[in-house]
């Protein structure tokens, strides 16, 4: 339902000193995935790219301290917005185990 | 970057009859040695280093794509193959499916920078259906390479 949708947007910084490789690329796509909200990147003005896609992630090609527009948009947006940024924060090494996300 | 800048034009391989991760990297492996890529005495390192990489996860990414890589201090500059497998490989993808595409990635540890950039690069085509249509329909090292020139030119 429209009324349910939040849209919700946070400047996060790439802090794994590699970038996002393909293992970041995969542990964002796979929180991403649990949310119904739909998750966009976006990199300086380039067209934004779906968090829930590892070869869109790759796309972006966002090299260490990197900042990135993040914006989630649907039902469970608030959620997932914070559990994202904190992916961002944790480096992608000390993410929360799947078993304590949603 | 540009894909024919580091994928190794020899080690192509357009019918990989390998249906196991482990065997469809040690193809692969093999394929950079005999073409020149690596060193004989590296090889089984290199698959030893990759395999390790699985461990933390596959580089199965969905789609029918895997992108298994290594760093490995016998190369200087980033070197890659292609590997078609018309069968599919069981690459304990995260959705499941099996691989038909593979590029398999050996960069130099000092330069992350570069293996960002062949990932954007492979990505970047990788997300256009078209490219991965004809990749999976191409039977000859000619016809991959043709079409990696072709991506490369934004023709596709």
């Amino acid at each position: 339902m429209m009324s349910d949708s939040q849209v919700y947007r946070r400047k996060v910084t790439v802090k794994a000193e590699q970038g996002l490789h393909i293992r970041p690329c995969t542990a964002v796509a796979q929180l991403s995935m649990k949310f119904q909200s739909r998750v966009r990147l976006r990199k300086d003005n380039n067209p934004p790219v779906d968090g829930k896609s590892i070869l869109d992630l790759m796309s972006l090609a966002a090299g260490p301290q990197v900042e990135l527009d993040l914006e989630v948009d649907g039902p469970d947006a608030a959620e997932a917005i914070e559990h994202l940024a904190a992916l961002f924060e944790s480096d992608f090494v000390t993410h929360p185990s799947p078993a304590a996300m949603p | 970057m540009k894909l024919c800048d580091f994928v190794v034009a020899d080690a192509i391989l357009p019918e990989l009859a390998a249906n196991a991760k482990e065997s469809a990297i040690k193809a692969m492996v093999a394929s950079l040695k005999d073409a020149g890529g690596i060193r004989a005495e590296d090889e089984e390192g290199i698959v030893a280093a990759i395999m390790k990489r699985e461990e933390l996860g596959s580089t199965g990414i969905g789609n029918g794509v895997a992108v298994p890589h290594t760093k490995h201090a016998s190369v200087t500059k980033l070197i890659a193959t292609v590997a078609l497998a018309g069968g599919g490989v069981d690459f304990a993808s995260l959705d499941g499916e099996p691989v038909h595409i593979l590029f398999l990635l050996v960069s130099p540890p000092d330069k992350p920078g570069d293996h960002l950039r062949a990932l954007e690069s492979i990505s970047r085509h990788l997300r256009n259906q078209n490219f991965c249509k004809f990749l999976r329909q191409s039977k000859t090292k000619e016809a991959v390479l043709d079409l990696l020139k072709e991506a490369d030119n934004n023709e596709i």
